[in-house]
């Protein structure tokens, strides 16, 4: 009898970089609607109302672009290559997609089109997007650190 | 993660961040490059081509203006074009060229400096860059429409305004456009800085152009509807029936004032709060020290944004607002000199005791702190009621301005143009055109504009073509002075193209003394691609 020891599996997860919480997020937003639509009131009393359209819609656009940072707050991409399987957990704003290889017919495809650079991870017909959270350059080091454990097929 | 021996964690939580310098794949080639680009730098670059080409055009109508004030008596042009060309030289600098050159900077500078990969929204980047050429053509085409381009000074105050011709509907359009621009930069800039620091970056590590910018986009966001608003007054009032500035319908052309002032002195500080910014970094690279008193540079800045918002009836102390109105508005204005002593001092004690050298960018940063203070003290001068009485709309004020936004704004974009360029280019400029430049441009500004003061205190009024035979020298003066500045400025298009076509190769880190990011973690030139993972900051 003798004890099999396999290798720790291979685990790469990437999260988006975020330097302010929800919190500073909050004062920020309520701090720069007051001071806008402040401004906007004042130009209502005095008469100039038109200025009042714009600072709602310049407020409205500040916190809509801040609505698309904090909606995908959450996102991650783990890709785990175990001794048998490879997982992908990737979470996309509000969707959560789960995808797992038999590790031995997986492969990473790695697509260059001048200076962008793609990579997938293809299985029984099905291949799901890596690195999405990565640069372009970001993916091409994780397709070197790939080459060796998996698969990697460049078209 | 469980698994240690072979965990790799990109984004926030990485821990070898800055050694990305590899990137071997540059940019697309061709004009779709620049058409579709979405890279932080070749976005910063275009704004930064784009305001020198304004900057050469609202140039030349300067030299025009300066050509027909050579001598008494009507030379070149006749009055309405000369009111023209007063009117667009303005508005072209303001919003063409000074605007565009910080946005520039700030595309290429504020991911650099804190160590993101890009900005937030590269795609609205690429269209804020854009809406500047349709912009830029409606401003420069109202030249050629019947009636000539608008004549009431940039400040488009009505009655005027409203009886000129399509030319005006032009200007309105153009501004708007430029505002749209401005606003859809400033959201950029304000995501990219408050979410997309590198870890460890905290707001008060920031280098401190990012921070005037931060401020200076907040300002923006603030009081760009202001100005939307206003103009789309002017329009409604010229076009559609409505009496908000046309006293004969029971408007007031004084709210309009109130108003286009209530942006336009926010709109100062937005052109030279991030000049602040630039000089702050230049100064303690060639002074070898760190910046003295950085967070009293910070509050500094925010409380010059703040007063900002209070201060706008020093620009209309002859309207006739109450004399509580009047003081106020003077006490208020005086008081912005004390957080902009704050930074002249620290600017000086930061020099203190360095061992400085005096290569091209500091010289520029040198000439900016001279004479920009003496912009500030002609501010003093106006900002008291009796005197600016006096002197209001004369050469004075002509004096005072291009004091603060030439010698102040223009010399530090410069100044960062030649501090940057060999981290950009990769190439070094020649350090002797480079000093050329600075003597002829510091000979001939002072030339220009200092006589202008005396002219302003012996009663010549701004925008008019001809004068009495009292004020002939000094406007001779101040026209060859013009001139000189006006063609230095080639020696700058000059070195900036052979550097960037023929330069010497320059050092990782060029300049001894600089320590933000782009020259301590990044190679030169630096890669298309940059901060691909952000760096840890301590």
């Amino acid at each position: 009898m003798f004890l099999e020891v396999e290798s720790p599996p291979y685990i790469h997860h990437s999260v988006p970089n975020r330097s302010l919480g929800p919190a500073g997020r909050r004062i920020f937003l309520a701090l720069m609607a007051v001071t806008t639509l402040g401004i906007g009131m004042l130009a209502v009393v005095v008469g100039a109302w038109p200025v009042m359209p714009f600072a709602g819609a310049e407020v409205a656009l500040v916190f809509f672009a801040f609505h698309l940072v904090r909606l995908h707050d959450a996102d991650f991409e783990r890709l785990e290559i175990g001794p048998h399987e490879v997982r992908v957990e990737s979470r996309d704003a509000e969707s959560l997609t789960r995808f797992v290889a038999h590790r031995p017919w997986a492969r990473v495809i790695v697509r260059e089109r001048g200076a962008r650079c793609t990579l997938g991870l293809a299985y029984a017909g099905r291949t799901v997007q890596l690195g999405r959270l990565m640069s372009d350059e970001g993916r091409r080091k994780l397709a070197e650190e790939l080459r060796g454990r998996i698969a990697v097929t460049a078209k | 993660m469980s698994t240690a021996s072979h965990t790799h964690v990109s984004g926030a939580l990485d821990d070898h961040g800055h050694a990305e310098a590899h990137d071997h794949h540059g940019p697309p080639a061709g004009f779709t490059r620049w058409m579709y680009t979405t890279n932080h730098k070749d976005i910063g670059t275009m704004y930064l081509w784009f305001a020198f080409f304004m900057f050469l055009l609202g140039g030349t109508m300067a030299l025009g203006i300066r050509a027909e004030l050579f001598k008494p008596g009507l030379q070149f042009f006749d009055p309405e074009f000369f009111n023209s060309l007063t009117t667009v030289h303005g508005l072209v600098m303001v919003f063409g060229a000074i605007m565009p050159a910080f946005v520039g900077f700030a595309n290429w500078l504020v991911p650099l400096q804190i160590g993101s990969a890009d900005m937030a929204f590269p795609r609205m980047n690429n269209w804020s860059f854009w809406l500047l050429i349709p912009a830029a053509l409606l401003l420069i085409g109202s030249f050629f429409v019947p009636g000539g381009a608008a004549a009431s000074g940039w400040t488009l105050y009505p009655p005027l305004v409203i009886q000129q011709g399509i030319s005006v509907d032009m200007t309105i359009l153009a501004v708007h456009i430029l505002g749209a621009s401005s606003i859809m930069g400033s959201i950029n800039i304000i995501t990219t800085i408050l979410n997309m620091r590198a870890p460890g970056m905290t707001l008060m590590k920031m280098p401190l152009f990012v921070w005037t910018w931060l401020i200076t986009a907040y300002l923006l966001i603030a009081v760009m509807p202001v100005l939307a608003g206003a103009v789309t007054m002017l329009l409604t009032d010229r076009h559609f029936g409505t009496s908000f500035f046309n006293a004969a319908g029971g408007g007031d052309p004084t709210m309009f004032l109130h108003i286009f002032w209530f942006f336009g002195h926010p709109e100062v500080y937005i052109m030279i709060l991030p000049a602040f910014g630039i000089i702050s970094q230049i100064l303690p690279a060639f002074a070898r020290k760190p910046l003295f008193g950085y967070a009293s540079m910070v509050y500094a800045t925010a409380s010059i944004a703040i007063l900002s918002f209070i201060v706008w009836g020093h620009h209309m102390f002859t309207v006739g607002m109450p004399a509580a109105g009047n003081l106020f508005f003077m006490y208020a204005t005086m008081l912005i000199a004390v957080p902009t002593g704050v930074k002249v001092f620290n600017w000086i004690a930061t020099m203190w005791k360095g061992e400085m050298t005096f290569e091209t960018p500091m010289l520029f940063a040198i000439g900016f702190l001279c004479l920009f203070t003496i912009g500030g003290f002609s501010g003093l001068v106006l900002a008291i009621v009796p005197v600016d009485i006096t002197l209001h709309n004369t050469y004075y004020v002509v004096a005072h301005f291009h004091y603060v936004l030439v010698s102040g704004a223009l010399f530090a974009i410069i100044a960062g143009i030649y501090f940057w360029l060999p981290k950009w280019s990769g190439k070094m400029y020649n350090e002797g055109l480079g000093k050329l430049h600075f003597w002829l441009s510091m000979i001939g500004f002072n030339l220009a504009f200092f006589p202008q003061h005396f002219l302003g205190l012996a009663g010549m009024p701004r925008r008019i073509p001809d004068y009495a035979l009292q004020f002939a020298e000094w406007n001779m003066w101040s026209s060859i002075g013009a001139f000189i500045f006006g063609f230095s400025q080639l020696i700058f298009l000059y070195n900036v193209i052979a550097t960037i076509r023929s330069g010497k190769p320059a050092e990782q880190k060029q300049w001894e003394g600089a320590d933000s990011l782009e020259w301590t973690h990044l190679p030169t030139p630096m890669p298309y691609h940059t901060f691909v993972t952000p760096p840890i900051v301590r």
